[in-house]
């Protein structure tokens, strides 16, 4: 008797829902515990209860004792996909934890492999995939952690600062010292000088991507008729995964997001990522009260504790040809898979990677989520596909971004010790030859809405451009060579610049606001007229151009109420500086330290309409 | 097929732009100068001379767009500067605009109307070769139009954004342009109509169905704002911001156009724009007569409002040019209402024709007609030329006919022989107190700013009070020549020399400027 025959007696499950396991089973090759608990069949409540009412008690697993050594000659993938986990032994049995204590293949096998009979305790899948990660998955976590170190140390933020650049840096710092005590005003019109023709450069590049990337509003990488051909059983299977920390909230909206999804059940293989301590997030899977469609793969403790670790951990177990990476409150467009596959059938094998655009859902809900929305609007609609367009090295966005699994692999996935590994992968892959591109097609997040929040998300991410820009320049000339010209300006702009934007920005606006409201007289003394002038011309034409290319995506959008917020990015701008100063302390102080960004603060669950 | 003239975009532009400087400096060879090139290559050859306040001449200067674009020359030729900058955005608008009528269908023979049109009418050559800001003008309304159409075609954000980005360039290039977004608003509110998608048919329906249902008006000044945001938020606060930098700089909000430093047009100059004429006497009774004038110099205007096969928006364009420029006559007059201002109807009228969508046995009839209201469009602009009412536009007239027969004769040429006295008779280290607010056409001519000690610098005022110590010559305009009033140099010194100042003589004089020797 099988489990389907057991959950059939009990009325767990219907007939027609059984008759597709089986095929299921038969289509993808995976075990039927696995089909029935992790592609929206049946919740582990009830699950539990029919086997017990079959006889089968649930026992509590992690509360056993455990032979280490017994544990040793086990692996992991089996246990992972067979949901067993042989524990010690006992008597002259060995104690095995099942999920399905029907699963004859598994039983085999362990017969063989210890040569004992076996004594099976049921148990709840989760404590056995639990057990098995933490207690055999030592190994994927150290090449999780160290697998890019050892491929390509150079590529690898483990040595946030390198010893040239530490000279380098002290020797820029002690000029300028030097020239503020020996020539003071020299050097202010010397130092003026440089960041105005920065600002002023960065600007207009900036606003000539936006125009490219705005030229090309109607182009549709993937068309409707295209997808309209597309047949499921031609699609392939597709990896899903779900770095989650403490978000246990958030579990319920997860499945509904993912449900929404148009791709074949059997074709998908999602993994939702659960640190070893976050024993809430476990808890919410296991308390779930319908199915879930996902798979769980727990993983063990090991510093650096950041996404990139776990989201390297996943791939180890990743099925797909194709992978991406959501965010747990993430609502992707519902043909997002099919239209990724699509352009990657369209596209040459040098395209590793496709970013689709973000935006948010909640964006009326405060001054932060409009900001935000703006700033990604902008970003994702105008800038990414402008730098598509001049093939220049695409920072890719922290999650949406869809991958070749081979490839990923081949380049050494995501950096561990990065805390933007996604900005980050987007360049090594550029300098690999590996080319990154952008589907029309958005996945709608959570924007974040509370103040200190904000400021540790945004102060992560602008420490993790740091640490990339650090990590990719320790040999410029090298960079330069390996991405051309064109790429490498583009790294200085998009990956250097806008950390050191924010730094400066508040000075800026301070000496704009002494040379407004006060006596214009002592700053002439330090500047002349002409610094002066082109500095503040500078400075007013960027913040009106930034302003107004913010206001281009949004209505591009058709967020037309969101438009006039675009004349607050000062005050936006004001707080990205000091998530700058912050990210700048923590870059010498706790370079690897993950700030966690708290989600599921919004109580706007649903995708607001353009107006 | 005519393909290949048209693959070849920048051949075209540089034949027209040859064409009108080769024009341009014929005309600058038989005496012909527009003041204000003179102006610009005036304050050019300031910033290349390193002379004076660089700040304000470089940052007040205006309109700032052609002074930059005369900058740009000024690497090749003073003189020739303006006319060169003039040549080239002529060439780059016209071959854009034969590029798009012959994309649209124009035929040959109508395309070789057109071309007739921007190549003889006196208008256009007078535009080109003048080096002043009306060619400017055309081209950044040329592109603000066009790409205002391209937005109606594909609704796409980039080319109403490529409106408010020339807009602002229109506004730096002629700052009364910023009333057109007082003429747009019908236009906008209707676009913003049309994109809600209503069922009801007529317009007129679909604005009593808006305006009587809470949330469909909410939504139409949502979009007609953001429609109005995206299309004159640089424009305005580009200008905002540059008379706040006047004021921040100068202490004058107005400075760049009150200021004959900054501006050739500013108030205490423009008393010498109105000249009369046949043009004027005929249809200076009443401002509809301007309106009148630009059927007249733009049939194809009114045959386009008409024939607008259904399109209202396109109607609406066209409305409001004609609006803006009746405007303009209205609160500028007369100076602002010349030929320039004219073309822009004519220019509106041949983007417009491009976007009427017509059927294919109407195509025949539509070539026609633009080809006929090209060649009447270009015998009006004759006949307007013959009897012109600005005194600029008749003084390249009269440049124009006698430069045909071979006549030398203008104010030009009086102010030549000033700069050939100064270049022949005078030392080369013998430096001439000067107010470039009056004299700049003479600054300009001779080319080398420093050989005059100008306002601007800092030694200026002391060699008001004490001219010998620092200045060899004095050059003052005469009383009867326009915005001598200004001239500090000229009120100060006359009043001196005939009050029995015997530190100066006489040495040589023209019809506009005398030019004294101090001992």
């Amino acid at each position: 008797m099988t489990v389907l025959d057991i959950l059939l007696e009990q009325h767990a499950i219907r007939d027609d829902q059984a008759e597709k396991i089986t095929r299921l089973a038969v289509a993808t090759g995976l075990p039927l515990i696995k089909l029935i608990l992790n592609y929206g069949f049946l919740t582990r409540k009830d699950y539990g209860i029919a086997m017990e009412k079959r006889g089968y008690s649930m026992s509590r697993i992690r509360e056993e004792p455990i032979d280490k050594d017994i544990l040793r000659k086990f692996n992991l993938e089996f246990a992972d996909r067979h949901l067993v986990l042989p524990l010690r032994i006992a008597g002259d049995r060995i104690l095995l934890a099942m999920a399905d204590p029907t699963d004859q293949e598994s039983i085999r096998y362990i017969t063989t492999l210890y040569q004992k009979p076996v004594e099976i305790l049921t148990a709840n899948d989760l404590d056995i995939v639990w057990l098995a990660h933490v207690h055999l998955g030592e190994k994927q976590v150290k090449d999780a952690v160290f697998s890019l170190l050892r491929k390509d140390p150079e590529a690898s933020a483990i040595i946030t600062f390198t010893t040239s650049q530490l000279v380098i840096i002290c020797l820029l710092l002690a000029i300028l010292v030097s020239g503020m005590v020996l020539r003071f005003r020299d050097t202010a019109i010397l130092m003026n000088i440089l960041i105005s023709t920065f600002f002023l450069v960065a600007i207009i590049f900036k606003l000539y991507l936006s125009l490219k990337g705005s030229q090309f509003e109607l182009h549709q990488p993937v068309e409707r008729k295209e997808m309209a051909s597309l047949k499921n059983d031609d699609l392939p299977v597709y990896t899903i995964l779900l770095p989650v920390y403490k978000e246990s909230d958030l579990i319920k909206k997860l499945i509904w997001n993912l449900q929404s999804l148009d791709y074949p059940m059997e074709k998908l293989d999602v993994k939702l990522l659960i640190e070893e301590d976050d024993s809430m997030t476990l808890q919410a899977v296991q308390d779930l009260d319908f199915p879930a469609v996902f798979e769980v793969i727990i993983v063990p403790y090991h510093l650096p504790k950041t996404k990139p670790k776990a989201c390297n951990y996943g791939l180890h177990f990743s099925r797909g040809e194709f992978l991406t990476i959501y965010d747990a409150e993430d609502l992707p467009d519902s043909d997002q898979l099919k239209k990724v596959v699509t352009l990657f059938r369209k596209l040459p094998d040098k395209y590793i990677c496709v970013q689709c655009a973000l935006n948010y859902f909640n964006r009326g809900e405060n001054f932060l989520t409009r900001m935000f929305t703006l700033e990604y609007s902008y970003w994702f609609d105008y800038m990414l596909p402008g730098l598509d367009t001049l093939d220049i090295p695409i920072p890719l966005g922290g999650t949406s971004n869809h991958f070749r699994t081979f490839n990923l692999r081949e380049l050494g996935a995501w950096d561990p010790f990065n805390v933007t590994e996604d900005a980050d992968l987007g360049l090594r892959a550029y300098a690999r030859g590996f080319k990154v591109t952008v589907a029309n097609s958005t996945t709608y997040e959570e924007a974040n809405n509370a103040f200190f929040n904000w400021i540790r998300q945004r102060s992560r991410w602008i420490k993790g451009y740091m640490q990339t820009y650090l990590v990719h320049m320790r040999h410029p000339l090298k960079l330069l060579r390996r991405i051309g010209f064109r790429g490498f300006l583009g790294f200085q702009f998009f990956i250097g610049a806008p950390s050191l934007t924010f730094l400066i920005y508040p000075i800026l606006l301070i000496i704009f606001l002494i040379y407004l409201v006060f006596d214009m007289q002592a700053l002439r003394s330090f500047f002349p007229d002409w610094v002066n002038y082109l500095a503040i011309g500078n400075f007013i034409a960027g913040n009106v151009l930034m302003i107004y290319v913010n206001m281009l995506a949004v209505f591009k959008r058709r967020l037309y109420d969101l438009i006039i917020f675009a004349v607050l990015n000062p005050i936006y701008w004001i707080m990205h500086s000091i998530a700058a100063y912050k990210g700048l302390w923590q870059l010498v102080t706790r370079p690897f330290y993950w700030e966690k960004t708290n989600h599921g603060l919004s109580k706007m669950m649903n995708i607001h309409s353009g107006e | 097929m005519i393909t290949k003239p048209f693959t070849y975009y920048p051949f075209q532009v540089l034949f027209f732009s040859v064409y009108f400087a080769l024009i341009g400096i014929f005309l600058q060879h038989s005496g012909y100068y527009h003041p204000q090139a003179l102006f610009f290559s005036e304050k050019a050859s300031l910033v290349y001379g390193h002379q004076g306040n660089l700040l304000n001449v470089l940052g007040l200067t205006y309109p700032a767009v052609p002074f930059y674009f005369t900058l740009f020359f000024r690497l090749f030729n003073p003189l020739w500067a303006p006319i060169f900058g003039t040549s080239l955005v002529m060439g780059l608008w016209i071959a854009d605009l034969l590029k798009i009528l012959f994309k649209s269908g124009a035929g040959k023979v109508p395309l070789m109307c057109c071309c007739l049109l921007f190549l003889l009418n006196p208008g256009f050559i007078y535009m080109a070769v003048s080096g002043s800001t009306g060619a400017y003008v055309l081209l950044f309304f040329y592109l603000m139009i066009k790409h205002l159409f391209l937005y109606f075609r594909y609704n796409t954000t980039y080319y109403l954004s490529m409106v408010g980005i020339f807009f602002v360039f229109l506004v730096f290039t002629n700052y009364h342009y910023l009333w057109f977004c007082l003429f747009l608003m019908p236009l906008l509110l209707f676009i913003a109509l049309k994109s809600l998608n209503l069922k009801r048919e007529h317009t007129t329906q679909q604005i009593q169905l808006v305006f009587n249902n809470v949330s469909l008006r909410r939504k139409i000044l949502r979009r007609t704002y953001a429609i109005f945001i995206i299309i004159f938020l640089l424009p305005v606060t580009g200008f905002l911001f540059f008379l706040l930098l006047n004021r921040l700089h100068i202490g004058q909000v107005w400075f760049f156009v009150q200021s004959p430093y900054s501006s050739y047009n500013s108030g205490i100059l423009g008393g010498q724009f109105f000249h009369g004429g046949q043009w004027m006497d005929i249809f200076q009774n009443g401002y509809f007569i301007i309106l009148i004038s630009m059927f007249i110099l733009s049939p194809l205007f009114g045959i386009v409002l008409m024939q607008n096969g259904g399109r209202t928006n396109l109607v609406l364009t066209l409305f409001s040019v004609m609006a803006l420029v009746e405007f303009m006559a209205v609160k500028y007059s007369p100076i602002s209402i010349g030929f320039p201002q004219y073309s822009l109807i004519i220019l509106a009228s041949l983007v417009a024709w491009c976007n009427i969508q017509v059927s294919t046995n109407q195509i025949k009839k539509w070539q026609i007609l633009l080809g006929c209201c090209a060649l009447f469009s270009l015998i009006t602009g004759i006949l307007y030329f013959l009897n012109g009412p600005l005194r600029q536009e008749a003084d390249f007239t009269n440049a124009f006919t006698l430069a045909i027969n071979d006549k030398k004769e203008s104010d030009f040429l009086q102010d030549q022989n000033m700069v050939n006295y100064l270049r022949d008779e005078t030392a080369k280290k013998d430096l001439v107190l000067t107010d470039d607010a009056v004299s700049f056409q003479i600054v300009a001519m001779y080319g080398q700013t420093r050989k005059f000690l100008l306002p601007d610098e800092s030694l200026f005022g002391s060699a008001l009070e004490n001219p010998q110590s620092y200045a060899k010559y004095i050059l003052i305009s005469n009383p009867n020549k326009p915005g001598g009033a200004y001239d500090v140099v000229d009120i100060r010194y006359p009043w001196l020399y005939a009050n029995g100042w015997n530190h100066t003589e006489p040495v040589y004089s023209t019809a506009n400027f005398r030019l004294f020797k101090l001992n």
